[in-house]
């Protein structure tokens, strides 16, 4: 075997270590440390909210040599405590579902980087965890903003009182979506797909000589 | 129930280099197929072969398919 070939194999599974590795300490920092948040925080009725404000930027920033011309907040982050016990339960519901969609993909990468190690990539393992993490992030990236979304307006009222009767409330009543985790799905299915055929593709090749 | 009769097919490798007194070895050389599939087939584990692969075995016995591959009952 030449030398090239040498360091381009022990560079691929260099870097299949790191991936593999990578998405399991993701994986697993998802569950452990994002999971026990989730719980403190819904134990003690504090909620960390991304709120969308839209307001000017103070009077008097600078100091430096260079100026700004314009600016504005288009976010804030809060901590909300008094929700309700819907709203709190809808909005842990809301992150518990973005972080099972992250620890599913983690899973499912570091599952393909497994494979990829031990030379058996296109095994029904891996089309299925491929297919699952797709599927997850198409139903956990609609549930998780759906949820978050309905539950960020059910505390901003529950915060501001009617918002909706208010002329320039503080925190507006909108909702972003994200379609990224959808498309990422979607590309996960269809590679899911694609190791799929290579597998049936492996299987008629099996025995030949 | 052995390999070949799960295909239906038993290769006659072993025989045919037996008649001609040729290793193994020397026709994966001629041929330019692996020992390890040249294995495969003299033991009746292949599933499928190519035909390039069918052509030169032949070639390099001087025999017909019909002669390398015979039909088994299942």
């Amino acid at each position: 075997m030449s030398d090239t070939s040498t360091f381009e194999r022990r560079t691929e599974r260099g870097v299949l270590y790191v991936v593999g590795g990578g998405a399991l300490l993701v994986g697993a920092a998802a569950v452990l440390f994002g999971g026990t948040q989730l719980i403190i925080d819904a134990a003690g009725g504090a909620v960390p909210l991304h709120l969308e404000v839209d307001h000017a930027l103070p009077d008097g920033i600078g100091g430096g040599t260079a100026t700004l011309t314009e600016g504005a907040y288009d976010s804030a982050a809060v901590t909300a405590n008094g929700l309700s016990g819907g709203v709190v339960t809808l909005l842990t519901v809301a992150r518990g579902f973005g972080l099972l969609t992250t620890a599913a993909v983690a899973w499912s990468v570091a599952w393909l980087a497994w494979k990829l190690l031990r030379g058996q990539p296109f095994t029904a393992s891996v089309g299925n965890a491929l297919a699952m993490a797709g599927g997850s992030l198409l139903i956990g990236g609609l549930l998780s903003q759906g949820l978050g979304g309905f539950g960020t307006w059910l505390a901003i009222e529950e915060l501001l009182g009617d918002v909706t009767a208010a002329a320039d409330p503080f925190f507006p009543l909108v909702m972003g979506f994200d379609p990224a985790p959808l498309g990422y799905g979607l590309a996960m299915m269809l590679i899911a797909l694609a190791f799929e055929r290579g597998r049936r593709l492996q299987q008629d090749t099996d025995g030949l000589v | 129930m052995g390999d070949a009769e799960l295909t239906g097919v038993h290769c006659r490798l072993d025989e045919l280099l037996a008649e001609r007194g040729m290793t193994l070895t020397r026709l994966s050389e001629e041929v330019g197929v692996s020992l390890v599939n040249l294995s495969v087939l003299k033991n009746d584990r292949a599933k499928a072969i190519r035909f390039s692969t069918l052509v030169a075995i032949c070639e390099a016995l001087d025999c017909g398919i019909g002669e390398l591959l015979v039909r088994v009952e299942r």
